[in-house]
């Protein structure tokens, strides 16, 4: 299998607290990596680093494009354009990240405007094709977000993500608005996706279970620290860290008979190394 | 007359006029929320959950036209329509800020991004008691503390935008808390949270459920947290109530077919026995083009059928 | 709802805008206001210098279908004025000499005119014959027999483009400087930000005359015209570029904008796309609204006599000529620039709460 991103030390702080302490990991081609943890405790900043959109202290992200091996941080501006294409992301507030001026239509022909693909007419129709895709009605593409649900908005943001055809998608709890139906017909969607176009998934979520249905790998972050990194089913079957054990003991089961009963905070060693 | 229910809904429809056309948000929706008890809403997305909650706010932009009726039986004072109240009457403000209160779901917006984090909670305390500034603070700062922030006293001097989406949600759900309504409104209040902390909140708005004995209404798509918080449970799907009945019977006996649906959609223990089933499902599906996409989309155009 | 589904956000911004009555009232006014400005030298009877020496202070006279015997003319016509001096008071009277009809002409010839300094040609919109002995002077005349009707257009041109020369250069500096500062920071932020505290710090009028008056009076009247142009609009900038800047600082940070940044988009486009589109209905209105500042700026120069200076005609220009008591006694109808000055500003006032409105997708079109 071939690697498509390596993240080594990856530090950010900000003012004297250390949000994303050292940080490393890689991701294959075609895989997803789910990134799981307490709220606070630096996710968004790890991929948000990742991508640029903030500038880490130290640490190296090396990409393996098209163009070969690259270290995002090192690159210019013009350089760094094309690999906008191949890496997305979807943010983790709906509402926040789309533009309350723009049209649907106008946030969704945006990235293909940009990196200058088709004609308008195929841009089109290409909106229409992704808004289909997402289960929105085709017809929707001349709103403004406000005028759509939560949810409508979060799929509208993953369509956003999806029109360039990237090679990587980080998303940000980006199906935490959908009910599970919706849900799940989108991961399908981003599942079929993969098998059909290689791509690969860098998956925060805090929802245990889509994790462990819809990921490879997962790490697992405690204040800022990766605290156990493996595959799915052997770090949610057999944790090693107690911060781990936590989190799976306070899923909270869809059965009203049996009683949510997460471990006690006091009784865990939640020390880091 | 409703002794027993804080709110009824009656045959509510909203709908949106817009240049585009108008939309039809609620068809007719009628509920009760009971007195002293956690009502669930789970529904699609898209079916209409925050429109109804933001009607009994009367939040709903100019565009939005409404019929039916929502009346509030507050515990000591008389019945309040809410859908027939003018923009300027005093009995809307009281209604908003402390007979019900709301978390919404977009926790940006609810937060004023040029004020203090303590300043706001604090000022949340000083709108709704005479209470002096310091021991608004403090009582804001205890708040904080129990939906699990730590460092309050550090936090409450830091301004929204260096907050994590997590630490915004129980930001806005502790200012909904600390005036203590009759009615508290929860739009997706923990879909940010991780599950532990998730969890702590459950239990906190559980228990102050308990002890002021209010009413919640819930929303959220996690049928898990349903089944943790929930006593009722509402199910919507296109702007109608399709089910309401009891927390077990819905989850466990459920009648409409869509419920089943979702029920059935639910990430984790029937699905992952049939993974890898679901797995070659994919493979296949990418062979003919996405097509795994559509089939689940023809399961949603059944269910679809059904409700029609 | 298809049809409506196929507008353009610019569509659908006028269909806003219409329901805005006064608005659109205002907009017709100001666009006649311009077309008047535009084409002054054709539609104005005279030059703005041309003398006529029979008819001095004379007033306004009326246009009129009917004569003094009642009888109807299809051709409008205007009387001339017969001059008499009271014996008592010694002051000049004019009454209506009904002997003799002059015919107003259209597209006829007159005084002839360098339309916008290039094209020669002696047409006017109206005048009576030149031949023969009449005149029109619609407005009246001023105490050297010149026609007001012909010097408030030409006046229009001035005062109304100065409005909008000095606000497009106020927009101008104030989103570019403001909008840089506040999406780039660091260095040229500061800067930015110490120039307008200093120029914020000092009032404006005083300033405004010092400058002027530095302003060499050897100066050619459009240099002059420039010159003013630039001291007006060389404060407004400040307060424009602190909101511009403010709004950019937040904004620089919000999803949408990273999200932006993230497809590719540079920062011309994240700025004029993203960033600008969210406040430009502030800046509509803080533009229309500064349209008449300026107007009334320059108004208030030359009223006192340190803004243009004859021969240039001006709104303010001619409101000094209506400086002391006796005007406004003897000869009120030299105050008629003022009436124009302050329809303008009315105006500009009410299209900016229309074009406000327009331009927030978030107004409604159900609301009434
Ligand atoms: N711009 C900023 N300035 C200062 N502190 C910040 C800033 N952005 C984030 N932080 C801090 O960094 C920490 C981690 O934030 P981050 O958004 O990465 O968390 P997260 O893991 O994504 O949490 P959640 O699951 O709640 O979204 C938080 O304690 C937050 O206060
Ligand atoms: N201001 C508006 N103008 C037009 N349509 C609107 C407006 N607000 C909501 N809608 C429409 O009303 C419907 C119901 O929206 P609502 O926000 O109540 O959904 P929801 O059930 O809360 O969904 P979610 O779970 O995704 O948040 C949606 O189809 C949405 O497109
Ligand atoms: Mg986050
Ligand atoms: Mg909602």
């Amino acid at each position: 299998m071939t690697q498509l991103l390596s993240v080594k030390n990856l530090c950010k702080s900000f003012g004297d607290q250390l949000i994303v302490n050292s940080v490393s990991f890689d991701v294959n081609e075609s895989s997803t990596l789910g990134i799981v943890g307490e709220s606070g405790s630096g996710k968004t900043t790890l991929v948000r680093s990742i991508l640029r959109a903030i500038d880490p202290d130290s640490g190296s992200v090396r990409y393996n494009g098209e163009a070969g091996w690259q270290n995002l941080h090192e690159l210019s501006a013009k350089e760094l354009l094309p690999l906008r294409r191949e890496v997305q992301m979807i943010f983790q507030d709906p509402f926040a990240s789309l533009n309350p001026r723009m049209t649907v239509q106008t946030i969704l022909e945006e990235p293909l405007v940009i990196h200058d693909l088709g004609d308008k007419a195929w841009r089109k129709q290409r909106v229409m094709e992704m808004l289909e895709k997402v289960q929105l009605d085709p017809s929707s593409a001349a709103r403004f977000p406000h005028a759509f649900s939560g949810g409508q908005r979060q799929r509208i943001g993953i369509a956003r993500a999806l029109i360039l055809e990237p090679r990587l998608v980080v998303c940000d709890e980006s199906v935490s608005a959908l009910d599970v139906s919706v849900q799940s017909q989108i991961l399908d969607l981003l599942k079929a996706l993969q098998s059909e176009l290689g791509l690969t998934y860098l998956f925060v979520a805090h929802d245990l279970r889509v994790v462990r249905e819809f990921c490879d790998e997962v790490l697992v972050m405690y204040s800022g620290n990766v605290v156990e990194q493996g595959p799915v089913e052997e770090v949610f079957n057999s944790p090693d860290h107690d911060y781990t054990r936590l989190l799976l003991s306070a899923i909270p089961s869809p059965d009203p008979d049996e009683k949510l009963d997460p471990l006690d905070r006091a009784t865990l060693n939640l020390q880091l190394a | 007359m409703s002794a027993n229910n804080l709110v009824s809904i009656n045959n509510l429809t909203v709908e949106f006029k817009t240049e585009l056309g108008s939309v039809t948000a609620l068809k007719d929706v009628s509920f009760d929320l009971p007195r002293n008890c956690i009502t669930a809403v789970v529904g699609e997305s898209g079916s209409g959950k925050s429109v109804t909650s933001n009607s009994i706010m009367r939040l709903l932009p100019d565009s939005a036209q409404t019929s039916g009726e929502i009346i509030l039986y507050p515990q000591k004072s008389e019945p309040i329509s809410i859908t027939s109240l003018a923009e300027k009457d005093p009995r809307l403000r009281s209604l908003r800020g402390g007979l019900v209160s709301m978390v919404f779901q977009e926790p940006m917006t609810a937060l004023s991004p040029v004020h203090r984090i303590g300043d706001q909670v604090a000022e949340a305390v000083l709108c709704h008691r005479e209470v002096s500034k310091e021991a608004a603070w403090s009582e804001a700062a205890s708040m904080l503390e129990q939906v699990g922030l730590t460092d309050v006293q550090q936090k409450m001097r830091m301004y929204p935008f260096e907050f994590s989406g997590g630490m915004r949600q129980r930001v806005i759900i502790a200012m909904a808390l600390i005036c203590h309504p009759q009615l508290l409104i929860c739009d997706e209040p923990t879909t940010a949270l991780d599950v532990t902390i998730q969890a702590e909140i459950l239990v906190l708005i559980k228990s102050l459920q308990q002890k002021l004995q209010n009413s919640v209404l819930f929303i959220t798509h996690d049928l898990g947290v349903v089944a943790q918080v929930a006593d009722r449970v509402v199910v919507m799907y296109d702007g109608q109530v399709l089910e309401v009945g009891d927390v077990k019977q819905i989850l466990k006996n459920p009648q409409h077919p869509y419920t089943c649906h979702l029920l059935a959609s639910m990430p984790g223990a029937e699905r992952r026995t049939t993974k890898e089933s679901k797995q070659k499902n994919w493979a296949a599906g990418a062979a003919l083009g996405g097509g795994t996409a559509l089939a689940t989309a023809e399961d949603g155009r059944q269910v679809r059928e059904f409700v029609r | 709802m298809s049809e409506l589904n196929e507008l353009t956000p610019g569509q659908l911004a006028w269909l806003r805008f219409r329901r805005h009555k006064l608005a659109m009232v205002a907009g017709g006014v100001l666009i006649i206001f311009y077309l008047f400005a535009i084409f002054c030298e054709f539609i104005s009877p005279y030059t703005p210098d041309q003398r006529n020496a029979r008819a001095i202070n004379a007033p306004p006279m009326d246009i009129r279908f009917f004569d003094a015997d009642g009888q109807f003319h299809p051709r409008p016509f205007v009387y001339g004025w017969e001059l008499n001096i009271n014996e008592d008071t010694w002051m000049r009277e004019y009454q209506e000499d009904t002997s003799t009809r002059y015919d107003i002409q259209f597209f006829s010839r007159g005084e002839p005119y360098e339309f916008w300094g290039l094209i020669p040609t002696e047409r006017h919109l109206f005048t009576v014959d030149s031949e023969s002995e009449g005149y029109i002077h619609w407005f009246g005349t001023d105490s050297l027999g010149r026609d007001m009707f012909s010097r408030v257009l030409y006046g229009a041109r001035v005062s109304l483009s100065i409005g909008i020369l000095g606000v497009g250069l106020t927009l101008f500096l104030g989103v570019l400087l403001g909008g840089f500062a506040g999406y780039l920071g660091g260095v040229f932020d500061n800067v930015v930000q110490r120039i307008t505290e200093v120029l914020q710090s000092i009032p404006t009028l005083p300033l405004w005359m010092a400058l002027s008056a530095a302003l060499p009076a050897a100066w050619s009247p459009l240099a002059t015209y420039f010159g003013i142009t630039i001291i007006l609009s060389l404060f407004g900038w400040t307060t424009l570029a602190r909101q511009v800047r403010g709004r950019f600082l937040a904004m620089r940070e919000e999803d949408f904008v990273v999200a932006a940044r993230l497809v590719g988009a540079n920062d011309r486009r994240i700025i004029f796309r993203h960033m600008l589109p969210s406040f430009v209905s502030h800046i509509i209105t803080t533009a229309t609204l500064a349209v008449p500042a300026m107007i009334l700026g320059e108004t208030a120069l030359s009223f006192l006599g340190i803004g243009l200076r004859a021969p240039v005609v001006s709104w303010g220009v001619l409101l000094q000529q209506a400086q002391n008591y006796q005007v406004i006694v003897m000869t009120p109808w030299l105050l008629l620039p003022g009436a124009f000055i302050v329809i303008t500003v009315i105006a500009f006032n009410l299209l900016g709460d229309g074009l406000r409105d327009a331009a927030d997708p978030y107004s409604s079109l159900s609301k009434t």
